[in-house]
C-alpha cells in the first residue's frame, strides 16, 4: 500500500512554520520539486506537488495556485513578505518556513518517501 | 521630431566583469563612432563613474542618461534612472546599504575602477558589486517612483538575472515604465515568447562589457535628447515612441 504523505505531516517531521495557508494542510503531497526560478517551477510543478525554495517573491502564490501543488517550503530562514504571506492565505497555498536550507530538507522529504517530479 | 539612436545599458571598467578599456573617453569615442546621440551608463549596483562619463560626452555632444544596474533579492537585473545627480546619488547609498559588503577579490571577479572624465584612475571601489541586494523587486519599483525614476527590467529574454526568467511574469506592484531585451532576440520573438510583456514598450540594449560591444540599439523619436523626451518617449506618450533596432544578431 502506497504511504500518502499530507502537508501536515511534513510541518511535523520537518518542525518548520506555517506562515500562511493553515487552512490547508490535510492536501496530499504527490512528488516534490525544487528550483528557484519561477519559469522553470511553471514548467515542470505539478498538482500535489510540495516545492521547496528560497524565493520569497509575491509571485511564488501565483506559481503555486497555477501548478496546483499542496504547499511550498521556503527554507534557509528567508522570510516571505508580508504581501506574500496575505495573498497566499487568500489563495489557499501553505508557506511552510524553516531555517533548514534546500538541501537538508529535501533529503528529510526524500527519506518521507517522496519522489521528485520529472519534466514531461 | 527625428530620431536619436541610443545605447541605454553600457558597463564602464567599475563593474568587475567589464573590461578595463571602457573608460568615460573611451566608451564616448565608440558611442560617438557608432552614431549614438544618447548612452545610459549603468553599472551593477554603483553609479561611481556616471559623472565622468557625462562630462566626457558633454564635451562631445553626446547625451549620458546616468544609472545603475540593481541585482535584486530575487536575482533580478533592473536598469533604474534618474533626471538628477542626487537622486543617483542618494539610491547608490540605498544599494550600498543593501549590498552583504563582502570585500571584491580582484584575482577572482576583476577590478572595480573608479575613473575621471579624461580616463584616469581616482580610485577603486572595495565592497563586491557583483551581489544581489537585499531590497525586493517590489521595494525597488516603489522606492525609484518616489524618487522620479525610470525602472527597466533588464535583458528579460536571458536565461539568467531576468524578470521572466527569475519570476515567471511580470508582478503587478512593479509597474515598470518599459522592458529591455538584449541583442539576441527581436522584437517580434519577444512578443511571441514572452506573452506578459504585451502593454510595455521595449527597447533593446547592448550590455556592453567591452568597447566593441557598444552598438545602435534602440531608436528615440523625441523632439530633443532630453530626460521628459526620453520619458515621454518610453511611455510612448505625444506622438514619442521607441523603436528598437531590428537587426538582430542570432
Amino acid at each position: 500500500m502506497g504511504n500518502i504523505v499530507t502537508v501536515r505531516d511534513i510541518v511535523d517531521k520537518l518542525g518548520c512554520e506555517v506562515a500562511a495557508g493553515s487552512r490547508k494542510l490535510d492536501s496530499r503531497i504527490s512528488f516534490g520539486y525544487s528550483s528557484d526560478l519561477l519559469s522553470d517551477v511553471m514548467a515542470v510543478a505539478g498538482p500535489g506537488d510540495i516545492w521547496v525554495t528560497v524565493q520569497t517573491h509575491q509571485n511564488i502564490v501565483a506559481v503555486g495556485s497555477l501548478t496546483g501543488i499542496s504547499a511550498i517550503v521556503v527554507t534557509g530562514g528567508a522570510d516571505p513578505a508580508p504581501e506574500t504571506v496575505s495573498k497566499a492565505d487568500e489563495e489557499g497555498v501553505p508557506i511552510l518556513t524553516t531555517e533548514k536550507p534546500s538541501f537538508e530538507v529535501i533529503g528529510i522529504l526524500y527519506l518521507m518517501g517522496i519522489r521528485g517530479r520529472k519534466r514531461e | 521630431m527625428r530620431l536619436f539612436w541610443a545605447d541605454l545599458h553600457i558597463h564602464t571598467a567599475l563593474s568587475p566583469c567589464a573590461e578595463n578599456e571602457m573608460t568615460p573617453p573611451a566608451i564616448i569615442k565608440a558611442a560617438k563612432a557608432k552614431g549614438l546621440e544618447i548612452i545610459g551608463i549603468c553599472d551593477h549596483n554603483s553609479a561611481e563613474n556616471v559623472m565622468a562619463v557625462m562630462e566626457a560626452g558633454a564635451t562631445e555632444g553626446i547625451t549620458v542618461i546616468g544609472g545603475i544596474e540593481v541585482q535584486t533579492l530575487e536575482d533580478v537585473h533592473v536598469l533604474t534612472f534618474f533626471r538628477h545627480v542626487d537622486a543617483l546619488t542618494c539610491w547608490q547609498e540605498e544599494i550600498y546599504a543593501a549590498l552583504p559588503g563582502t570585500w571584491n577579490d580582484e584575482a577572482r571577479f576583476g577590478e572595480q575602477l573608479i575613473l575621471d572624465s579624461r580616463g584616469r584612475i581616482t580610485g577603486k571601489l572595495c565592497i563586491l558589486l557583483l551581489a544581489s541586494t537585499s531590497m525586493s523587486i517590489n521595494y525597488l519599483g516603489k522606492r525609484v517612483r518616489e524618487l522620479e525614476g525610470i525602472v527597466i527590467p533588464a535583458h528579460i529574454d536571458r536565461p539568467s538575472f531576468s524578470l521572466i526568467r527569475n519570476l515567471g511574469f511580470v508582478p503587478d506592484a512593479l509597474r515598470p515604465d518599459c522592458m529591455e531585451i538584449s541583442r539576441n532576440i527581436s522584437v517580434e520573438q519577444a512578443r511571441d515568447r514572452f506573452p506578459c510583456v504585451a502593454g510595455f514598450s521595449l527597447v533593446k540594449s547592448s550590455d556592453a562589457h567591452r568597447l566593441n560591444e557598444i552598438s545602435v540599439s534602440v531608436g528615440f523619436w523625441i523632439e530633443a535628447p532630453k530626460w521628459d523626451e526620453i520619458l515621454l518617449a518610453l511611455r510612448l506618450s505625444d506622438g514619442r515612441y521607441v523603436k528598437p533596432e531590428e537587426t538582430a544578431v542570432r
